[in-house]
Order: C-alpha cells, then structure tokens, then sequence
C-alpha cells in the first residue's frame, strides 16, 4: 500500500469511495502526516461550507404531489 | 410504528398497499437532497419547484406501474430522475437564452441579476445564498461534477459515464472545484458561518 496520498485520494475518502485497505491507510496517514492532515483541512473547510448549502421546496409543492397521488393519478395512465 | 422509523423499502411498500402517509414520509426525508441537487443544476427556485413536482410523479407513475426494481436503492434512483429532468431543462434552456454579442451579453446579466434579486427574497439563509453564488461562479464543468457529486450523491464512476470523461478526469475537476471555492471564499473574505 502506498503511503503518499494524492489530494484526489483525500477526495474519494471523504465521499467513501476509497476501498477499505485504502481508507484504513490514509486514516493512519492523516494521524501520523502533518501535511497531508493540513491539507485534508484545507478540502475539508470547503465541504463544511457546501453542507450548509440545503434548501427546502415549499410545502404547496409537497401538498400538490401528495393531492395528485391520492386524486388524478389513480386515474392517469401509468407510465409505458 | 411510526412512519419516520421506517425503511425506504418498507415505506415503499406501505405506499404501494395505499397508504399515502407513507409517501409523505418518504418525500419529507429526502425532499432537501433532491431539490437542492435540482435548485443547483436550474438554478432557479420556481423551476426547481415544478422539476420537483415532476420528479415525484414521474416516481409515483413508476411505482404504481409496478416498474420499480427493488434493487435500486431509492434515493439514488430519484436523484437519478431529478437530475435527468434537470438537466434536460438545462439544455433546453440554454438553447433558449443562447444570446451572442454585447447586447445579448447585457441582456442575459439583466436578467441574472432580476433573478438573483428575486432569489434574495425566497432564500432566507445568507449563506446558502452566498454558497450558492459561488458554486455558480465555477466553470461548467466543475460544478456539475461538484453538483452531482456533493448533493446528488453519484460515485464519481456515475459521474465520469454521465459526462463522459475518465474517472480521472471527474476526480480531477472536483479537486480544481474545491481548490476554487476555497481560493474565492478566501479573496471574498466571506463570513461563511
């Protein structure tokens, strides 16, 4: 296993797209590595501000679909 | 038990033996993921608003049509959905307001700016504004792999098939994306909280 990691491998860590073996050594990494801990911050401030990104449809929406699926749509064809 | 304590499959399930609650239930949990994914890829809130609509009756059509595999995990399988509509009506769209020259050019910022205003006052969460404003600052191809990666919740392997490009290539634009944002959240100073 490889002990430099890329900040593309920090990546498919974070998203849980790294296999275990990989996972489990840049964990090791990031413990023992001060630069690869400094920049796996430097992503992780960036995703910290992207979780805060979360928007809501309005309720009239969510009623419309609800109201369509207990009314028209059990009269509309389904899909071919 | 409670609708909330359910799985996806049994919600599902309960759905399909007619219990609308249950569809309810399964819309409220994963409402935020698919309109977030949709707002981003349109980036407008009343477009956002009927591709939502249309995203869970394409859903519901499915399910009542007994189309639906069980081996698709739900949420993956909306998003996948949400953002085919999306995107579709990103091209169209596009197509539509395809402007050339300096005239054009002015016409097109007027209208952005009309409906960043418009944005300002549905969305009460600064951040998110601010957030929002800078994915959309990003090249096109950075923010869809950021878009679908970050709030769609697809692998970069679904990403780099979608967009056709190597998987490399995906990784690649996430990180100049995230490298980016993090460079434009700096110069700006801004006081993300």
């Amino acid at each position: 296993m490889k002990l430099t990691f890329t900040e593309q491998d920090l990546i498919r860590y974070h998203y849980g797209e790294a296999n275990q073996e990989e996972s489990q050594a840049i964990q090791a990494e990031l413990e023992r590595n001060l630069n690869l801990r400094l920049q796996f911050e430097r992503l992780k401030f960036v995703w910290d501000q992207l979780d805060q990104f979360k928007i809501d449809p309005s309720e009239e929406t969510i009623s419309s679909i609800l109201d369509a699926s207990a009314s028209h749509l059990s009269n509309v064809e389904p899909l071919d | 038990m409670k609708v909330n304590m359910l799985s996806d499959r049994e919600l599902l399930l309960s759905y399909l033996e007619g219990d609308e609650i249950s569809l309810e239930a399964l819309i409220r949990k994963h409402k935020q993921k698919v309109f977030t994914t949709i707002y981003l890829i349109v980036n407008d809130r009343y477009t956002a608003e009927d591709l939502f609509q249309e995203t869970f009756i394409k859903v519901i059509q499915i399910l009542r049509s007994d189309r639906y595999k069980e081996e698709d995990k739900f949420l993956p399988w909306v998003l996948r959905i949400a953002r085919n509509l999306a995107i579709d009506h990103f091209r169209k769209h596009k197509r539509n307001t395809m402007i050339n020259g300096e005239d054009g050019e002015e016409i097109l910022k007027k209208v952005e700016i009309a409906d960043v205003n418009r944005e300002d006052q549905l969305m009460q969460n600064q951040t998110c504004h601010q957030i929002r404003h800078l994915i959309h600052l990003l090249p096109e191809e950075q923010k869809t792999v950021l878009v679908l990666r970050q709030y769609a919740g697809l692998s970069f392997k679904e990403i780099a098939d979608i967009t056709e490009v190597s998987i490399n290539t995906a990784l690649g634009r996430m990180r100049y994306a995230l490298n980016n944002l993090r460079k434009m959240i700096l110069e700006k100073q801004l006081n993300l909280q």
